[in-house]
């Protein structure tokens, strides 16, 4: 009663100014309070995407600072801070033209200095932008150059092809906050977008408030002006048992990384809606150590590829909410290709061929296949999903493979990996753009902080993934990466297994919710919570 | 008295010493190099030996173990526990907000064990062999024997998601510690009410209790005044012992009612290497410790004024 009373007097009082009425009572109706939840080791170190290389960090900044270019859910980039830009001939020099009359959350305006002062700021060391950095190309950052109030210009020594992807995740914030916070600036963020960061309680939540002067327009949302939620509260809960749960019990009204076993709890009830986030990236995978035997040769990493399926794996773990992985990366990655889909089909008795043809025979003692008195046993190291490992376990037996199964924390994952001390290791990188496949399979990046850690070295494959990194001409990357693909599952280096797809889990009342280009981000601008 | 107390904190500083040379050195046998795991985090990119090689230099991690210990030390003298690789912020305050929300748990869940293990015990002794003892024996025994993270979720289940009586997510709201305190309480609750229930019976069949009878004194002030203050020194030396272990449990209790607190905090910074961080929170625990050993021993020689400190 009280809020149709509200109601009445708000549309009496617009209709005094000559306000449509109508709009007035949608932004009274659209409104609300969400409280999301996630698992608690999704909770950033930093809250400067500038810093921390985490998705949810960079989504949640999302929501404080525009960035200078839009990713849209079609997987274009359109004009946000920035109104264009364009690129010079030989792919070196990138020009942005700005908006005018935006101001930051601290009142000071966004000029072009602010964006020279954010994007100097990530290029600089001290600042410790291990991954912003590189998308914005760190190794052929030469200069960022103000050419007067609303043009900046950034200039390389070569082009980088991934500027645009850093440039749609990349907050802009405040030059004069981040000066006058220092180092806790982190925890008093100021930029340009919809909501506010009001509080963050380590381990427990972080808080956002809608700026009620923010000026928002489309593409980046479907209604002008403010954001319609009031608040956005996102929880950090523990336990994935619990995080399953919460939603039933009204505590949240939406629930991101929703356990798969908890699907059930919520899947063709009416009072609750569920939207699958998939991933692009390299999904599941165990990366081959192709230098040492015996997976040195190809014929045995091909054996292994034939020896399981992918799809009766997803089905019979997790009843088939995961997704089937059965190349380099996941169907849901720009410059996929399909071909790897049919390049190793579930083929034991091939498997077996190969490995004769390896000089591997089995013991019928031990049903092991050995080859010089060796028995074929690998070992592989995973950081979870150990259900995975031991599915392929049983499988690899049936072809005479043992298959030894250790779980390590992240510390020991990365120094075995370094080391070369694995048969078949875990590895999961996601992006949205494919040039992972450059950090994991180009051999130069075999060294402490890179991700080429099957060792393997191929003068065609590497020319291939350096090309991908030489032209910003997104045709022509795509060539190379289809190549790449192509090459990668040839020399067989790597076992593609699944990937968990994002499911957000919310109450029917939860309304505007729309997935980005990737399943990892979502828009809030056009959300409410219906009353 | 006085001079006990002194000499016990003084005391404090080698036990700190020791504690943080101990854990420096673990965290630095530890396979694993924080650099690496901060840009391991990313996900995606490779990062070019010269930027790690840089990014230790800015951490200090490229100095020897030795001097990154001395200046650890050094810089902690002067109260500043340094800033947390991973988190960006200062140690002194990340575990100090930590640690508020631990004490606060650890605090509510003494009073509930204390709450619920003192009375069973005591109606365990004065019942001693009867239907009514070995119920109660039997609730101590749950406690005893129930893994804390299975209790946390049962209740998490029975009382948060079922009857929506109480959040599930604890959080820092202060209608969220009642089910965490309840958890970890109720499993200490179980020690010390079998540790009572022997202790005062053994006291019961002292000559000064018979003595306190025959003078005709009633039953209650027999029992509450001279039995159960003779009966609860091994208890309080079995609370201070179990208020260290709260902090512990803590770790599984903050993590399952997705509370903030010490616990899951230590646990971050050992996955992360964050050297600066678990030092910091190591010292406030084996500080934490020291003391309120220091307060048991106190509290002995109030409940029994035949104990002197020299």
């Amino acid at each position: 009663m009280r809020g149709v009373i509200g109601l009445l007097l708000t549309a009496i009082l617009v209709g005094l100014v000559g306000l449509p009425a109508e709009l007035v009572a949608q932004s009274v109706a659209r409104s609300g309070n969400l409280i999301i939840a996630t698992r608690a080791s999704a909770e950033p170190a930093s809250m400067d995407a500038h810093v921390d290389p985490y998705a949810i960090t960079w989504l949640m900044n999302s929501w404080v600072a525009d960035p200078l270019v839009l990713l849209t859910a079609d997987g274009e980039y359109k004009p946000m801070l920035a109104t264009g830009w364009s690129i010079s001939p030989n792919g070196n020099i990138w020009t942005l033209r700005l908006r005018r009359g935006v101001t930051f959350q601290d009142g000071t305006p966004l000029t072009a200095g602010a964006v020279k002062f954010n994007i100097d700021r990530v290029m600089n060391p001290e600042t410790r932008s291990a991954l912003m950095a590189n998308y914005l190309g760190v190794r052929n950052f030469q200069k960022t150059e103000v050419v007067n109030e609303s043009t900046v210009k950034i200039h390389y020594s070569a082009p980088v092809p991934t500027v645009l992807w850093g440039l749609s995740i990349l907050p802009i914030w405040s030059p004069a906050a981040v000066q006058k916070f220092g180092r806790d600036f982190h925890q008093n963020l100021a930029g340009t977008g919809a909501f506010r960061m009001t509080e963050w309680r380590k381990g427990s939540h972080i808080r956002f408030q809608r700026v009620p002067t923010y000026t928002g327009a489309p593409p980046a949302q479907e209604h002008t002006g403010p954001a319609y939620l009031n608040s956005i509260t996102v929880r950090f809960v523990g336990e994935e048992g619990v995080l399953g749960e919460v939603l039933r019990s009204g505590e949240v009204n939406m629930v991101m990384e929703l356990p798969a076993q908890a699907l059930t709890l919520y899947r063709n009830n009416p009072n609750f809606q569920i939207v699958p986030g998939y991933q692009p990236g390299a999904g599941m995978q165990f990366v081959m150590n192709a230098e040492r035997p015996p997976l040195d040769d190809v014929r045995v990493r091909r054996a292994l590829r034939h020896a399981y399926d992918q799809d009766r794996m997803n089905q019979t773990l997790y009843d088939g909410n995961y997704v089937a992985v059965k190349g380099p990366l996941t169907k849901y990655t720009r410059c996929y290709w399909k071909g790897a889909e049919e390049a190793y089909r579930y083929d034991p008795e091939r498997s077996k061929v190969l490995l004769d043809e390896a000089g591997w025979r089995v013991n019928p003692r031990t049903s092991i296949r050995e080859k010089d008195g060796r028995p074929l046993s690998l070992g592989l190291v995973t950081l979870h999903h150990k259900e995975i490992a031991e599915y392929l376990a049983t499988q690899f037996r049936a072809i005479g493979v043992d298959l030894r199964i250790e779980v390590v924390p992240g510390p020991v994952q990365l120094q075995r990996a370094q080391a070369g001390q694995f048969d078949l290791m875990y590895q999961r990188l996601r992006s949205f753009e494919p040039d992972d496949l450059f950090s994991m399979w180009y051999s130069q990046n075999n060294h402490p902080g890179g991700w080429a850690w099957s060792r393997f070295q191929n003068g065609t494959l590497d020319q291939t993934l350096l090309r991908t990194q030489q032209t910003a001409d997104p045709k022509e990357r795509c060539r190379l990466f289809t190549e790449a693909q192509r090459l990668i599952t040839e020399f067989a280096l790597q076992l593609p297994t699944l990937d968990n797809p994002i499911y957000y889990a919310m109450h029917r009342s939860v309304k505007g919710f729309k997935l980005g280009a990737f399943g990892a981000w979502f828009f809030v601008k056009d959300m409410y919570i219906e009353r | 008295m006085l001079r006990f107390i002194a000499q016990r904190l003084s005391a404090l500083a080698p036990v700190v010493l020791l504690v943080s040379a101990v854990v420096f050195g673990i965290m630095h046998v530890l396979p694993g190099d924080p650099v690496q795991l901060m840009l391991a985090g990313a996900e995606a990119g490779s990062v070019t030996p010269e930027r790690m090689t840089e990014l230790r230099r800015v951490l200090g991690l490229d100095r020897p173990v030795y001097v990154q210990y001395a200046r650890f030390l050094r810089n902690a003298l002067r109260g500043d526990l340094g800033r947390s690789i991973r988190f960006e912020s200062q140690v002194s305050t990340i575990v100090g907000e930590a640690a508020g929300y631990t004490i606060q748990l650890g605090v509510a869940g003494m009073v509930v064990a204390l709450a619920v293990g003192l009375p069973l015990g005591i109606l365990a002794a004065l019942a001693e062999n009867s239907w009514l003892d070995t119920a109660c024996m039997f609730v101590s025994l749950l406690g005893v024997s129930m893994p804390l993270f299975w209790l946390g979720h049962l209740l998490i289940m029975g009382v948060a998601i079922r009857l929506q009586w109480l959040p599930a997510i604890s959080g820092d709201q202060p209608i969220g510690i009642v089910l965490p305190a309840v958890t970890l309480g109720f499993v200490s609750a179980g020690l010390i009410s079998r540790l009572t229930r022997a202790s005062l019976i053994e006291v019961l069949r002292d000559d000064f209790v018979r003595t306190a009878r025959a003078k005709g004194q009633d039953e209650r002030v027999v029992i509450l005044r001279h039995a159960l203050k003779n009966a609860l020194i091994p208890v309080l030396t079995v609370v201070g012992l179990q208020f260290g272990g709260l902090l512990s449990g803590a770790v599984v209790t903050e993590t399952v009612f997705s509370r903030p607190g010490l616990g899951t905090l230590i646990v971050k910074g050992i996955l992360w290497h964050d050297y600066p961080l678990i030092q910091g929170a190591v010292l406030l625990m084996a500080v934490s410790y020291v003391l309120v050993n220091l307060l048991v021993d106190v509290a002995y020689a109030w409940l029994d004024p035949r104990i002197h400190y020299a």
